[in-house]
């Protein structure tokens, strides 16, 4: 994990307008803040509150030319859709080519959803022999 | 140059895995001065999890460094150290280092039953041992006290005990006590597995497993044993252990004895080590490919190779694996990843023909995969979140081993096309081809699977199974054991026909590799060999 480019990437998201900062991106039409990213992120998953490490690497997994269409709802951004949401439920970003990324692990939202019946692996389930119990849910 | 060790020991034990620490514990405890040779370095586990914690992405090796010296075959690719010359692929993974394989296992503790052992002369194909349970049964109980196995008494197709298991079987989980209703009410014998992990107890200092869920690949507390564990109480009882020495040539002399060890240092440094005895345990792949690099005046075709067996009868448990969806939520992923075995099809008249085989339901979590299943699926919102909640809840896995037949033309030989690593010494080649007694075993698992799936809730079409076999890390055969030194390596002791001082602790010396998990026949023969070498060498 590639701890640097996260943090610059955080700061700069932190409120300055990427559109000032992206030579590409100076015509779009929404502001691209950090805010704007994380309100669709939060609509697109179903979860009101994501971990700022999930956002901001989730926002590092798209492209700068694929922010536009992601912010925007306009129905343009399918695959920008899927990498985000796959970034905020697994915490990492695999792209079919090049190298994988990872930027969260137990607060990844796949994780957050199931977490009544099964444990982050590699943190401890509960008292030992806790498994042999139905499910609360079930 | 090579530099000569000053020290004598009375024995030298190559790896540190399992194998090699037992041996050198039983060894040293006895009395004996023990050097440990080991190829990779110590390993800390608070490291280790930090390093799977933070890998992306997360898989069976992803908190083991790599070891440029000693080079370890990668999960996905294997190719990159193992020459796979085929037509099947040996895809198999192990970990050089201090402690070895078992850092990253299930712990499942199964002993042979005694038909495993017996395999020509029951059902005409195959291989029999040389020796049989009843020799091997106090060996079991000695390798499950020292490994700490929680394990079922009376079960159905558990091998015949003299004793109970250290620690009362671990108790299901909600998953494992379904499929254990619904299978046995369709004929088959669901029962708990053996396994070395603490059950609700201290054991051996080893805290309870409380359900990280995370035995493979790496146990974050230590509740499930692994053999780094052996090699401490060795060194502990007086063992010496070098590290990052990758041993690659045992010397000959004319009386046919091994007089000393080589190794490389990660610098190509070389040393030399005599001893007055030597017991090869470094994995069912590593330890013949020595043995075949070793060719010298003495041993013209390799240490313990007149026979011309060392490296040929290579086995393994060829795997399926099929998933359905139950109708019910069941869960996986709350307690250890294996709990419970199928296992009536261990042992029947029908291994005239086909594999035995030991069925497993899968108790990992497979939320990564259903997640991403339904985002592609262009799920978004509280749709997603309950897609995934409920497929988590009811993707089910049976794995299955199937018993594979040796076979001298399936072996591993140093590259013959001068493939070498780091180190410059040749990397495995492996010649592999499963055979129709596994096909058919296969086909019959597939098809069995299907019939389950309708017992949960799920239709006989919807049951994915993989392609092709999966690998399961049972390296087997390759230094195979038996009475005729004409097509066998070692003796019934494990001891080479050829070198009176050169033991061989692996399941590279198994004759079958039955249906069940190898490991605590390993560590029962390697206790066994511990013993009486060091009983040969008291006055
Ligand atoms: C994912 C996985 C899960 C598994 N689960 C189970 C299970 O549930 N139950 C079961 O019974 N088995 C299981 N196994 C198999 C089990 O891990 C092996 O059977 C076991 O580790 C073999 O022990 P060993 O000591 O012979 O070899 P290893 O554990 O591989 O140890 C070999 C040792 O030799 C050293 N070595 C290698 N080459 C050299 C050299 N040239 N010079 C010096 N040292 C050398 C290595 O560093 C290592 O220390 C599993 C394996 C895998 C990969
Ligand atoms: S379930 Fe957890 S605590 Fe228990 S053995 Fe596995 S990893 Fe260790």
């Amino acid at each position: 994990m590639d701890n640097s480019t996260i943090f610059s990437r955080r700061s700069f998201l932190g409120g300055v307008s990427a559109a000032a900062l992206l030579p590409g991106l100076a015509k779009a039409q929404t502001p691209l803040t950090f805010e704007s990213f994380a309100a669709r992120a939060r609509a697109l998953s179903g979860f009101d509150a994501i971990p700022r490490a999930l956002l901001s690497g989730a926002r590092s997994a798209l492209a700068d030319t694929e922010i536009d269409a992601f912010v925007s709802e306009d129905g343009s951004s399918d695959n920008a859709d899927k990498t985000v949401l796959k970034a905020l439920y697994t915490g990492m970003h695999a792209p079919a080519e090049g190298t994988p990324e990872r930027f969260a692990y137990a607060q990844a939202l796949m994780y957050a959803t199931i977490e009544d019946a099964v444990n982050v692996p590699s943190y401890c389930g509960g008292l030992p022999g806790y498994w042999s119990e139905k499910p609360d849910n079930v | 140059m090579v530099t000569t060790l000053p020290q004598t020991p009375d024995l030298v034990v190559v790896g540190a895995g399992v194998a090699g620490g037992l041996v050198a514990k039983q060894a040293a405890e006895a009395g004996l001065r023990v050097t440990i040779l080991c190829d990779g370095p110590t390993l800390d586990r608070a490291d280790l999890v930090d390093r799977f914690r933070q890998a992306d992405p997360q898989s069976l090796m992803s908190p083991y460094p790599v070891v440029p010296h000693a080079p370890q075959p990668q999960v996905n690719r294997t190719g990159d150290y193992l020459i796979q010359k085929g037509p099947d692929p040996y895809d198999q993974q192990y970990i050089r280092a201090v402690g070895g394989t078992t850092w990253h296992w299930g712990a499942a503790t199964w002993r042979y039953i005694p038909n495993d052992m017996k395999l020509r002369t029951l059902y005409g194909v195959g291989r029999d041992w040389p020796i049989d349970y009843d020799e091997i049964e106090p060996w079991y109980y000695e390798a499950e006290v020292e490994l700490g196995v929680a394990g079922p008494e009376n079960a159905p197709f558990d091998a015949p005990r003299s004793k109970p298991y250290p620690m009362p079987e671990a108790p299901f989980s909600y998953l494992d006590q379904v499929f254990h209703d619904k299978l046995t009410a369709l004929g088959y014998d669901v029962i708990h597995a053996p396994q070395c992990r603490n059950n609700q107890q201290v054991y051996d200092g080893r805290p309870p497993c409380c359900g990280n869920a995370n035995c493979m690949p790496i146990c974050p507390i230590g509740a499930q044993y692994s053999g780094n564990m052996s090699v401490e109480k060795a060194q502990a009882a007086g063992a010496e252990l070098i590290t990052n020495a990758v041993a690659h040539h045992l010397e000959v002399g004319p009386d046919k004895r091994i007089t000393a060890v080589r190794y490389l240092k990660p610098d190509g440094s070389e040393f030399r080590l005599k001893a007055q005895t030597f017991a090869l345990a470094a994995n069912g792949i590593e330890g013949p490919k020595i043995m075949l690099m070793s060719k010298q005046e003495h041993a013209p075709d390799g240490v313990g190779n007149s026979s011309d067996m060392v490296g040929r009868n290579l086995m393994d448990h060829p795997g399926t694996m099929s998933k359905f969806d139950s109708k019910d939520p069941l869960w996986p992923g709350r307690g250890p990843n294996i709990l419970s075995g199928i296992v009536n099809l261990r042992d029947g008249p029908w291994r005239e023909r086909m594999a035995a085989r030991k069925l497993m339901p899968d108790n990992k979590t497979h939320v990564h995969e259903v997640t991403v299943e339904a985002i592609e699926e262009g799920l978004t919102g509280a749709e997603l979140r309950e897609a995934i909640r409920h497929r988590a809840a009811r993707r089910q896995i049976v794995f299955s081993f199937n018993e594979q037949l040796p076979d001298p033309s399936n072996r591993i030989v140093p590259s013959s096309e001068g493939l070498t690593d780091a180190l410059g010494l040749p990397r495995p080649e492996i010649h592999y081809r499963i055979d129709d007694y596994v096909h058919r075993a296969a086909e019959d698992t597939r098809r069995r699977v299907e019939e389950m799936a309708v017992a949960f809730g799920a239709t006989r079409d919807s049951v994915w199974h993989n392609d092709g076999y999966l690998p399961n890390n049972h390296i087997t055969g390759a230094t195979i054991m038996g009475d005729n030194p004409n097509d066998s390596v070692v003796n019934r002791d494990c001891r080479t026909h050829d070198h009176p001082n050169l033991w061989i602790a692996s399941s590279s010396t198994f004759p079958s590799v039955s249906s069940v998990n190898v490991t605590l026949t390993i560590a029962a023969l390697a206790i066994r060999m511990g013993e009486a070498i060091a009983a040969e060498a008291r006055p």
